[in-house]
């Protein structure tokens, strides 16, 4: 059974002043099912956000229908199986964590006995533990977000839809909240987010839907993208001679050179020892050798064509040139 | 109702960590410790100003802060979002506007409370007389705080803190205004106008059946059942308001 | 649609429910509406509470004022209060002549408290220094209520020589000095009547009042002590510019 279960939702909005409406999603359709990781991905108004809000029956459909678990959202008791963590939230700044994650319990169906415990639980998941007697309006972004991720995992919900779970954290604070999510998905939870960070999502998910202008362009799983790297191997290495070059072309399906290194892109990994071969031959040093994958970024760019940056700018980014060997 | 009782706990929390409470409690100890200090000026009139000045205070404090209060706190829970972490839950949204309710009127019977204390010590410090009908009035004083909380959360389900406080202003005015307005259309009006205005009537809150503050300051007679009609009145004005609320709020999206 | 349904209903019996308990306060209302021009405060309270909108409050007295009046007319009350709303009323705005003018004639007329409506006007007087209607009307409730034909004379003649003063002031200051006996005066004073006005009925009527007035004067006095009357009266003279009928 899917744990959630988005069926042909579409969703238009009307202007302030306007009669026009302005149509956001387009009959988007895609399920979750049981222990799965699903990211969702997609450029700024794409809309990531208002599917979740749909999701969460903050905003109804204008056609198509949610279910979770199997029921209609209509149906509020389900939402006590629901985590969910807002985009930039903001909670009570006047209530201490404390104060807003035993609100939040109660709000869930939690009651008295175990709640206390819970929370100690839960504030220590998130690293506040020290911090629930502290007021909410003193806290950072990051530790905002964490307040709210731990709102969201309090009453061990099956499901969590989750809304940029990483933005605004340091370094240390993405690696705990992914260790978080890890951990979840260890335990059998079911996790629905949406992000920018894609390298995260990589890790994370096992599967990638990708939206644009309201329609779901392209689903990618992770073996999927396994698959699609075809097995192509990465060597760089320093101080290639042409000689050694003209020996490797024909393994080679690219080559990028920056200054003195060289990334060689090997099209078949049986060929990968030769070309090694040939390299140590020629006296030069091999820095490094990794299998690569079509990574998701490069999907999402494909997916989601990006608007040309102007010629200017171009100049102060542009790479080094791969040669086409 | 637990989860009512949550909502409004929350929300009384909320409230009464406002800076704008303090600042009504503290205007309402400076209105009340003035009568005390300036009392000897009023030379026969003492015990009267001190009870004219305390109960108006608690009507007109009461009534500002309710009407700021709730009109900023609701709203900025939608606009901020704080709302989704009730209504993403198990949780049907007319209970989040029953808690809502429960917990703006609890913060500011506490705010009553605390000035009808302070109005009592300084009647009893001046060596007057604690009258039931002082204590009647300050009650009535909180019914009519309670209709106005209902006028507030009905408004913002819908608008924003400003026009709210706008419309609960206005219609705390015309309130008062309503009866004048009704015996002008009966005795000159047109039959169009008389229906009109015997509606608007019926509409707008009678704020007047909460006013005993003429008898508490003249020690006059006031019947319980007066405060038994007062209290069915504002419960049956309060239900309706918070009903219709329901209605908007429920169909209301958050984009 | 069932659930549309069971809303329309809920909504429809909370709607009878508040109906039914508004009428039921009813009585309470009114009793309260009662006790609010019972007591309401004094007009320097209601000014400090007005804040800058004391006009504003005084509209809104005067309104209730009114109505109150055309209760007593209808016998719903004694008009007790009457001279506590019209005071507050003109505290809050002292310049609100009209208010002054109604409320005298009804404090004096209807309530027969002549001595409170003549402070009440001395209030305007104060207030209104230019006024003439208020000095005319004092002269009025001389005249009809005291019938203190020298005090209205005086009255009526101060007012004939204000700013903007109508005609009618300086006649019912002749008219009214006759009254009282002093025919050289009122002879004097339609004198001016009939030298100033630009209407000839009224300057006919002033001529006719003058033949009128010597006649009685020279029944009284045969052997013609009397001077002549315009050198007997020492009151300044003023235009008049109307020149209406009486």
């Amino acid at each position: 059974m899917d744990v959630l279960r988005v069926e042909d939702v579409s969703k238009s909005f009307r202007g302030d002043m306007s009669f026009r409406s302005r149509e956001v999603l387009h009959g988007v359709s895609f399920s979750v099912g049981v222990g799965e990781i699903l990211g969702f991905l997609g450029p700024n108004g794409a809309g990531k956000t208002t599917t979740i809000k749909i999701i969460l029956g903050l905003l109804r459909p204008d056609g198509g229908h949610v279910e979770i678990f199997g029921n209609l959202i209509s149906d509020r008791s389900v939402m006590s199986h629901v985590g969910f963590l807002p985009e930039t939230p903001y909670f009570f700044p006047h209530l201490s964590l404390r104060e807003f994650l035993s609100f939040c319990g109660r709000m869930s169906g939690m009651h008295g006995g175990p709640l206390p415990g819970r929370i100690e639980q839960v504030a220590a998941m998130v690293g506040l533990q020290g911090r629930l007697g502290q007021r909410l309006k003193g806290f950072s972004k990051g530790m905002i977000q964490r307040a709210g991720l731990a709102q969201a995992i309090l009453h061990d919900p099956e499901l969590l839809i989750l809304d940029e779970p990483f933005s605004g954290l340091d370094p240390l604070g993405r690696i705990m909240v992914r260790d978080i999510l890890v951990d979840l998905r260890a335990r059998g939870k079911t996790i629905f987010f949406s992000s920018h960070i894609l390298p995260d999502m990589e890790v994370l998910c096992n599967r990638t839907c990708i939206i644009r202008d309201g329609r779901i362009v392209r689903t990618v799983s992770l073996d999927e993208l396994i698959r699609m790297g075809g097995g192509a191997v990465e060597v760089t290495a320093r101080g290639c001679s042409e000689t050694c070059f003209e020996k490797i072309d024909r393994y080679i399906e690219s080559k990028t050179i920056s200054g003195e290194e060289v990334f060689l892109v090997v099209g078949e990994q049986r060929n990968v020892r030769e070309v090694i071969r040939h390299i140590s031959a020629s006296d030069a040093e091999i820095i490094r050798v990794a299998s690569q994958h079509l990574s998701l970024e490069n999907i999402f760019l494909n997916e989601v064509k990006p608007p040309a940056i102007p010629e200017v700018m171009r100049s102060n980014r542009e790479k080094p040139t791969p040669v086409r060997s | 109702m637990t989860k009512v009782y949550s909502i409004a706990l929350n929300t009384f929390r909320e409230s009464i960590r406002q800076k704008l409470l303090c600042v009504s409690l503290v205007f309402g100890g400076i209105f009340l410790a003035s009568t005390y200090v300036l009392s000897p000026l009023a030379v026969g009139a003492r015990e009267k100003i001190m009870t004219d000045v305390g109960l108006a205070a608690i009507s007109i404090l009461g009534v500002l802060t309710a009407v700021l209060v709730g009109s900023t706190l609701v709203h900025k829970e939608v606009e901020k979002r704080a709302v989704f972490m009730v209504l993403t839950r198990p949780v049907p949204r007319y209970q989040y506007l029953l808690g809502k309710f429960a917990g703006i009127v609890a913060a500011i019977v506490l705010m009553i409370t605390v000035m009808a204390g302070l109005m009592a010590a300084t009647v009893a410090l001046g060596r007057g007389f604690l009258r039931p009908a002082m204590f009647a009035a300050v009650y009535l004083s909180t019914l009519e705080v309670a209709v106005i909380c209902a006028v507030v959360i009905f408004f913002s389900t819908f608008t924003t803190p400003i026009l709210t406080s706008f419309f609960t202003l206005c219609l705390f005015a015309a309130g008062s205004l309503s009866n004048d307005l009704r015996v002008f259309a009966e005795k000159f009006g047109g039959s169009f106008m008389k229906i009109a205005m015997e509606v608007f009537y019926y509409i707008l809150p009678n704020l007047r059946v909460f006013n005993l503050r003429h008898e508490a300051v003249h020690d006059l007679h006031f019947s319980i059942s007066d405060l038994f009609m007062a209290t069915v009145y504002a419960a049956a004005y309060c239900s309706v308001l918070l009903f219709f609320a329901h209605l908007v709020f429920r169909r209301r999206e958050f984009s | 649609m069932k659930r549309r349904t069971i809303e329309i209903v809920i909504a429809l019996l909370l709607l009878l429910f508040l109906y039914y308990s508004a009428l039921s306060v009813e009585d309470l209302s009114q009793k309260k509406h009662r006790l609010e021009v019972l007591y309401l405060p004094s007009g320097r309270f209601v000014k400090q509470i007005a804040l800058g909108y004391r006009n504003l409050a005084a509209d809104i007295l005067w309104f209730r004022t009114v109505q109150y009046y055309g209760s007593y007319r209808m016998g719903e009350n004694e008009l007790a209060l009457f001279n506590h709303l019209v005071d507050v009323i003109t505290d809050l705005d002292p310049q609100f002549v009209f208010a002054y003018l109604f409320g005298a004639l009804i404090i004096a007329e209807d309530l027969g408290y002549f001595k409170e409506g003549i402070r009440f006007l001395e209030k305007g007087i104060r207030n209104n220094p230019n006024d003439w209607w208020l000095m005319f009307e004092m002269g009025f409730l001389y005249y009809v209520d005291a019938r203190d034909y020298t005090e209205a004379m005086r009255y009526f003649d101060r007012a004939s020589r204000m700013p903007g003063a109508d005609g009618i002031a300086a006649r019912f200051a002749a008219f009214v000095a006759a009254k009282g006996g002093h025919a050289e005066t009122s002879i004097a004073m339609w004198e001016e009547v009939a030298r100033t006005s630009e209407n000839p009925h009224i300057r006919d009527l002033a001529e006719r009042y003058i033949e009128k007035l010597n006649g009685e004067l020279d029944a009284t006095d045969p052997v013609g002590e009397h001077e002549p009357a315009k050198q007997k009266t020492d009151l300044p003279r003023q235009a008049d510019q109307d020149s209406s009928v009486y």
